[in-house]
């Protein structure tokens, strides 16, 4: 009997722990797919069907890799990126990542406000009235409320996109032909092929992404111990953003792809849930959607400021005031004002910028990828755990590898977009 | 004089303005609360690095840095060992305590200038100017728009070779306990846990008071159970009841088992009251006396006792079953003369204002502001006296982050 009840006691915690670990992990996912990767991931599979598939299984490795470092380091330095990249490589350097970073999350921002707008304009009401009041609304929480409790609710609103898991699974897919796609590589000459695929990558792993997940070990104080359970943690969310955008990319295939409709506006996205939520469909998901980008639009301004007052040593904290940490507000103000007026630009396409900004974010992620590489290679200095060489070797042809493919991708990206007629002969060549 | 950002990197001359290299670094060897001299120039060329006594240095500016005699007639010393602090490696860039000002801030330069004879380090240079020198664009600020911000050097404390008691300033070892905890708040957990560490158990008790209670959760976490049982046996009663109730469940009774019966059932009974009830804001640290007792008697008592408690304002007159009677101020202990009794000179309960233990935060704040309280007594549904509110639990539960 005895030994019966501690077998007992033991499974019941193991499935605890499970289950402890896969609720953080599967809102960390969800969170990851913000209003930009819901935008992205639908135009991809309603373009390109399943083509882009292969990028999201390379995704889920390097986004599990990458975070995975950005764990170590904070565990084991107890400091933040920013902080390690200063102490590492001087003011030069870091106003370099700084103001990397700084582009490519107002980039972000912008896209969550365009996520706003957009949401929105499915319900008639237009950018003009909205984006105002919201960005009112943005500053004076980040000024005065309490983000926290402002943040659990978002996040629970957000986790309503699960609902493309069930809708991917009743549209009946071919689950050969997805499991087929998912480690076949594609590559075609098409401008659009290679906007959709950056996007695709620069949505999953961000650099703000990076910043914000050894921030969050630092502040958690995760002991040396916990590492492992953390390094789990980070693999399960890892593969759950990654199955999320597969979901999306699947349901959008079977609705509108084999339809011919492409996804070019948030309500075209809906329009992939009407299988499941019927005429609700649009309402519905223009909630969800505004939630998801609302998010990321308290998030961001937030966390750029803190992560560059932080590495130049500004005060900054939600516990501060303005009289005491100008630059630490000025620059949530700065965003926040940047990103509002940039959607209020009449004819802005919105969902085309939300798009661009998960673009920009993929050409400028491998920069900050380089520091990460640099700083987990020294890590004797840092006081980083020694690894073994075998896994030394394979973290460090991942890491390069998605430095070398982003910037590769990057390159011709740009490329293709000034000299369009390089994508023709690149074409005849082949 | 020279800031560190500007001698970096510049060539070093001999007396006949050969260049031997270019200034890699600058050792010192710290000492807390001085200005600490210029030691070795760490000095850099094609073929090697080597280091070079101040002594033998003859000018050291922006402009150049030259040697008294001749390179060929100079002893260069091999680069030392760990023994020394180098400026650029170790704290250029680095994290370093502000002990004036109780804050940690980021080292963007290094003041140089002589004292008696002496190079020595001045001052530590943070803020916007000295980022705007580091990054060459101190030109931009035409009008001098931005102020140059110094620390003195002897105000602060390195934070790279840990912070252990003999390293520590005078000043850092003074320090309010508010203070150490704001900055233990804005260093790495490793380091602040070494700080912690090397504090005595009643500082760090106090230390740990103050702190963020997330913070204060895990730094608990971390001390391990040895020490955390040391300063918890030091903590005032609510302090601890507060961090219990931060605690996980099942973690509560391991920590209260470190505590002595008395105090672990005292505890116990406190955890149940909602944090913002009197009940859960009280102390249970107060003095209770009988009305037999004399004023000498009391005295005694309070002098045995007085080491562990926080603050006395008053002694609470408790009768056999418990049940309060009234209070005594300091003030009249002192005056009255030693054989008076309490029970002739306590002030009853119908003169003055006393809370239920059930009473909200909004009912403490409104009788303790109206009546000018600093300590209000708490009794229980039967009159029984069970703890003190006093103003600064109230102050802590209004505004938890100062």
């Amino acid at each position: 009997m005895e030994k019966v009840t501690t077998t007992k006691k033991v499974w019941y915690l193991r499935l605890f722990m499970v289950f402890g670990l896969m609720g953080p992990a599967i809102i960390a996912g969800t969170a990851n797919n913000d209003a930009g990767g819901i935008s992205t991931y639908s135009f991809a599979g309603s373009q390109f069907g399943y083509l882009l598939l292969w990028v999201l299984t390379l995704n889920f490795i390097t986004l599990a890799f990458t975070q995975e470092m950005g764990i170590r380091l904070g565990t084991f330095t107890g400091k933040g990126l920013a902080a390690l990249i200063r102490e590492k490589f001087g003011v030069r350097w870091t106003f370099f990542a700084l103001i990397i970073l700084l582009i490519a999350n107002v980039a972000v921002c912008v896209g969550q406000f365009a996520g706003v707008a957009a949401a929105l304009e499915i319900f008639n009401i237009s950018k003009y009235i909205t984006i105002p009041i919201f960005s009112l609304i943005i500053w004076l929480v980040l000024y005065k409320g309490d983000f926290k409790k402002v943040e659990k609710i978002f996040l629970t609103i957000s986790l309503f996109f699960l609902v493309y898991i069930v809708s991917a699974v009743m549209a009946k897919p071919d689950w050969v032909e997805v499991a087929r796609a998912s480690i076949t590589p594609h590559i075609s000459f098409d401008p659009l092929y290679f906007f959709a695929m950056l996007g695709v990558m620069g949505t999953t792993i961000t650099p703000w992404g990076q910043f914000f997940i050894q921030s969050y070990v630092v502040d958690k104080g995760v002991d040396k111990k916990h590492y492992k359970f953390q390094k789990l943690e980070a693999v399960i969310a890892s593969f759950f953003a990654c199955f999320i955008a597969a979901m999306i990319i699947i349901t959008t295939k079977e609705t509108l792809f084999d339809s011919g409709i492409v996804v070019d506006s948030a309500e075209s996205a809906a329009l992939s849930l009407v299988p499941i939520l019927g005429v609700f469909a649009k309402n519905i998901f223009g909630i969800g959607f505004l939630f998801a980008a609302l998010l990321g639009a308290f998030i961001l301004p937030l966390t750029t400021s803190y992560t560059i007052c932080e590495a130049l040593g500004f005060e900054h904290g939600m516990d501060t005031r303005w009289k005491d940490a100008r630059i630490f507000y000025g620059i949530i103000l700065f965003v926040i004002v940047f990103s509002g007026l940039f959607v209020l630009i009449p004819g802005v396409p919105l969902f085309k910028t939300m798009i661009t900004a998960q673009v920009l974010n993929g050409v400028l992620l491998p920069i900050i990828l380089v520091f990460l590489m640099l700083l987990v290679g020294s890590w004797k200095k840092l006081g980083l755990p020694k690894m073994g060489r075998i896994s030394s070797l394979i973290y460090r042809f991942v890491g390069w590898e998605a430095v070398i493919r982003l910037s590769i991708i990057s390159i011709l990206l740009i490329a293709f977009t000034l000299f369009p007629q390089l994508m023709e002969s690149l074409k005849n060549l082949f | 004089m020279p800031y560190l950002s500007q001698v970096l990197n510049i060539r070093v001359e001999d007396s006949a303005d050969n260049v031997i290299g270019k200034l890699q670094d600058i050792l010192i060897s710290p000492k807390p609360g001085e200005y600490d001299p210029v030691e070795f120039l760490l000095i850099k060329n094609k073929k090697e690095e080597f280091c070079i006594p101040y002594s033998l240095i003859d000018t050291f500016s922006t402009k150049e840095i030259s040697l008294k005699t001749l390179f060929s007639k100079t002893k260069v010393l091999p680069v030392p060992d760990n023994h020394y602090t180098w400026l650029k490696r170790d704290v250029l860039d680095q994290q370093i305590v502000d002990v004036e000002d109780a804050r940690v801030v980021r080292v963007n330069d290094l003041r140089f200038g002589k004292v008696k004879g002496e190079m020595k380090i001045l001052a530590i240079g943070v803020g916007f100017k000295s980022l705007l020198r580091r990054l060459g664009l101190d030109k931009l600020d035409l009008f001098n728009l931005f102020k140059v911000n110094l620390i003195e050097w002897r105000k602060t404390q390195l934070v790279k070779n840990g912070l252990q008691i003999d390293t520590l300033s005078k000043e850092m070892k003074t320090l309010h306990p508010a203070d150490l905890a704001n900055i233990i708040e804005d260093l790495t957990l490793e380091q602040g846990q070494e700080l912690m560490s090397s504090l005595d158990d009643k500082s760090a008790a106090e230390v740990i008071e103050e702190l963020d209670p997330e913070l204060q959760k895990i730094l608990v976490d971390n001390l391990g159970p040895e020490k955390a049982s040391v300063i918890l046996k030091k903590m005032s009663i609510d302090e601890i009841v507060d961090l219990m109730q931060m605690l996980p469940k099942n973690e509560v009774g391991k920590y209260l088992s470190y505590l002595e019966d008395k105090k672990q059932d005292e505890v116990e009974e406190l955890i149940r009251y909602d944090d913002d009830s009197a009940g859960g804001l009280m102390t249970t640290d107060f003095i209770s006396v009988n009305g037999e007792q004399t004023v000498r008697d009391v005295i005694n008592v309070i002098e045995k006792i007085s080491s562990d408690m926080r603050f006395i304002l008053y002694v609470y007159v408790v009768g056999g079953d418990g049940k309060l009677l009234g209070v005594v101020s300091m003030r009249k202990l002192l005056i009255e003369s030693e054989t008076v009794k309490m029970k002739d000179i306590y002030k009853p309960l119908s003169s003055i204002s006393i809370l239920d233990v059930d009473d909200k935060l909004n009912d403490v704040v409104e009788l303790m502001t109206k009546y000018n309280l600093f300590t209000a007594a708490v009794v229980g549904s039967t009159g029984k006296m069970k703890g003190i509110v006093s103003i600064d639990d109230v102050m802590r539960e209004l505004k938890p982050n100062a």
